[in-house]
């Protein structure tokens, strides 16, 4: 790690519940449940600060969330507005410093010079709070680790640090559990020797921890002073984007496959297009009943970036390899990736200025009122099945 | 039957033939090399289907006979030891033994019964095209590296060989780009106006043509098109793909013209090469104030240059390949190169003064954001 950076923890707080408040202001200072329908095998995604009053967790499934907090609202993830907002944060950070780990849609660690963390932090905080009008916590330190606990302390919608001198007071009385790397189990395997604090790992040799801690023992010794030497995985350019889908209940019907492929692809173009990428492959991946999985590419003479372009080969690897129904997940990938498109005078004659005015058109409400905006005729086909 | 050859002839007439050797093929035949003796002359043929070369090299003996050479032998005599080779070949069951100073060979040659015979055309009635072939040379190298070299639109592989009154024109391309040489020459007419010929066996023809100044007669029959010179004959079917028209490509005016040195451009390009990225090898390319900026920002950082150009016209700016680029600038061997741009969207021509029949079209990279 070098020496001479300060690194931050930025969490958006229940992120996909913290969207839905900020676009639908009924739900705001109401629990929210975000994930799948009670029915099926849904499962909470995120819950709002407002439902985990009631017990209610992440990864829960639906009915017994529903069954400890009944008035909580349960609405289906949007995940396409979703990466829209964490575009927009990302956007926020690299105001900031261009050394950012985006660790998941919600969450990133950034690295800046030493001495501004704090200030950096603060200045993230207000910035998202104020453009954005959506919760974030900011640990503030010098290595991921204390980054990470900060964070955690800090929550929610706050700023926090965790410096080096302040581990004694500040880390070492917190539970083993805020440690990565230990769960229930190792946490009630210490408990079983008599270790429940942080300070209390202090106290052991690494060799002793490595009976119930195995090989993990000499990190989570490390860890247990504060030290940290993880670099921060900065972002590579992207081999390949992906939407995929892993329906509430298995599907027998093809036309509704379609739709859903239509709706990934439209998925896929949008992110292509707004990062200025064409790509040259496009992948179908299907799951059946029995889980086996399959994906299928073809290649394109050209790169294609529009919606209708990439369902075309999605739709006819379906058509080719589609198997016996039904399937349990879709998914699209496009990968041979290219920044830009190369003009060639065949696509140029063929070229449907219509669809490229429409898709510009879509493409500006998408950015402006989320992707639900404007869809498909094809699409309604199985939101009416799915109603009836 | 024995034979007593020159090695290194020898070597030079099986290098020639080596280039039409199938890389695999489903019909053992033709994965051999015919050797073919008649009267005064030992032939060499080898051919994939597509293209068919022929070497002959003289010889006294007066004998005559056919047999199928094992492609090894070019590797034998590309190591052979002395400066004679002597053939000893057994016709009742086509072993040959290869021999010269302290090497000796004996390979399985075989019948050359079924040998395909369907490239010669030398008996045609057609008139001829009768052309120096340094010239031939400098023609097809100025169009052939625009063809496309993917298998997805299979016209692309050609070039488009066309005669239309008293112009006759080579046309490559692979979408993206476009070559375009025409010469205003009423020799230079092919019976059948429209010849599409695979790249591949011009980038072959290329290898086999000389720098030196020789006549060779080119001749056309059905779907065949062959190219006789000293000692070689170069054949190859014709692509039966219809070549699209493409002369609607071309804008008729420029919007901006810029004259530049050939070199410097060059020399800039490849710079900004270095630091292009992914495949479309993208460089920012300016022009204003009589000045032509080079651009590229990449992962691994950036770079820009400037050069002085005379300028006509609106300034502008686009994104193009820098490859597209350099293939042009590099075979060009004028000091001056003239560029028209068309505005924005529109390609780039490279043309050149002193050859008004010679044009270059890139389309450019459209940038999404």
């Amino acid at each position: 790690m070098k020496k001479n950076r300060d690194i931050l923890l930025c969490d958006l707080d229940a992120f996909f519940a913290s969207v839905e408040q900020l676009d639908n202001p009924e739900l705001r200072n109401r629990p929210v449940l975000v994930g799948g329908s009670p029915e099926g095998r849904g499962v909470v995604s995120t819950c709002s600060y407002e439902a985990r009053k009631y017990g209610v967790r992440s990864a829960m499934p639906m009915k017994k969330a529903l069954a400890l907090c009944p008035e909580a609202v349960v609405v289906r993830g949007r995940m396409s507005r979703y990466k829209e907002v964490s575009l927009e944060v990302r956007k926020i950070f690299e105001r900031f410093t261009p050394d950012i780990e985006f660790v998941s849609i919600d969450e990133a660690y950034l690295a800046v010079n030493k001495g501004f963390g704090c200030d950096i932090g603060n200045a993230i905080h207000t910035a998202v709070r104020e453009e954005l009008d959506l919760p974030i916590s900011v640990g503030i330190s010098v290595n991921k680790l204390l980054a990470k606990i900060a964070c955690e302390q800090a929550k929610p919608n706050n700023t926090g640090t965790l410096w080096p001198e302040e581990i004694e007071g500040l880390l070492w009385p917190l539970s083993v559990r805020a440690l990565p790397g230990i769960g229930p189990v190792a946490e009630n395997n210490l408990k079983i020797i008599g270790i429940k604090t942080v300070k209390d790992l202090t106290l052991y040799s690494a060799e002793s921890l490595s009976r119930v801690l195995g090989n993990n023992a000499v990190t989570i010794r490390y860890y247990a002073h504060g030290i940290d030497d993880r670099e921060l995985e900065l972002e590579h350019e992207a081999k390949s984007i992906s939407e995929e889908t892993t329906f509430p209940e298995d599907i027998y019907d093809r036309e509704a496959i379609l739709a859903i492929l239509m709706e990934l692809s439209a998925g896929v173009g949008y992110r292509l297009r707004s990062s200025g990428i064409t790509a040259k492959t496009v992948t179908l991946k299907l799951r059946f009943k029995n889980f086996k999985t399959i994906t299928r590419s073809k290649t394109m003479p050209d790169t294609v970036c529009s919606d209708s372009e990439i369902y075309r080969s999605v739709k006819d690897l379906f058509i080719v390899h589609c198997g016996k129904p039904p399937w349990r997940l879709a998914g699209v990938q496009v990968s041979g990736l290219e920044q830009g498109s190369q003009v060639s005078f065949l696509q140029a004659a063929h070229e449907n200025n219509r669809e490229n005015q429409l898709t510009a058109a879509r493409d500006k409400l998408r950015k402006k009122y989320g992707s639900e905006v404007i869809i498909q005729g094809k699409r309604l086909t199985r939101r009416r099945k799915k109603e009836t | 039957m024995q034979i007593l050859l020159n090695a290194e002839h020898f070597k030079s007439c099986l290098e020639i033939v080596e280039k039409a050797l199938p890389a695999r093929s489903t019909m053992p035949v033709i994965s051999n090399i015919l050797l073919d003796i008649n009267n005064d002359f030992l032939n060499f043929s080898a051919t994939n289907l597509e293209m068919f070369i022929k070497s002959r090299m003289d010889y006294e003996g007066g004998e005559s006979g056919k047999i199928l050479l094992p492609p090894k032998i070019v590797d034998i005599m590309r190591y052979f030891p002395t400066d004679k080779v002597t053939l000893d070949i057994n016709w009742d069951n086509y072993r040959i033994n290869v021999s010269g100073g302290s090497a000796n060979f004996h390979l399985y040659g075989s019948n050359p019964e079924d040998y395909p015979v369907t490239f010669d055309i030398t008996s045609s009635q057609k008139k001829p095209i009768n052309i120096d072939q340094k010239k031939l040379k400098s023609i097809i190298k100025s169009v052939v590296f625009a063809a496309s070299n993917e298998e997805t639109r299979p016209a692309f592989n050609g070039v488009l060989l066309s005669s239309h009154e008293n112009t006759f024109s080579l046309t490559a391309s692979d979408t993206y780009r476009l070559a375009i040489k025409e010469l205003k020459d009423d020799k230079w007419s092919l019976d059948d106006n429209h010849s599409l010929v695979p790249a591949r066996s011009m980038r072959e023809l290329l290898r086999i043509l000389g720098e030196h100044n020789a006549n060779i007669l080119i001749l056309r029959e059905k779907n065949i098109l062959a190219f006789q010179l000293e000692g070689v004959y170069f054949a190859t079917r014709l692509l039966e793909e219809k070549y699209p028209d493409v002369s609607g490509v071309i804008p008729n005016d420029y919007k901006t013209r810029i004259i530049l040195g050939r070199k410097d451009f060059e020399d800039t390009i490849n710079r900004a090469s270095l630091l292009a990225e992914g495949k479309n090898h993208a460089v920012n390319i300016i022009v204003n104030n009589n000045q032509l900026e080079v651009k590229v920002s990449g992962q691994e950082g950036s770079m820009e240059e400037m050069l002085p150009v005379v300028q006509d016209g609106e300034d502008i700016e686009l994104f193009a390949n820098t490859r597209f680029v350099s293939d042009v600038l590099k075979i060009i061997e004028e000091q001056k190169i003239i560029v028209d741009f068309h505005g924005d969207g529109g390609p780039l021509i490279f043309r050149i003064d002193e050859d008004p029949g010679y044009l270059y079209l890139v389309l450019p990279i459209k940038k999404l954001n």
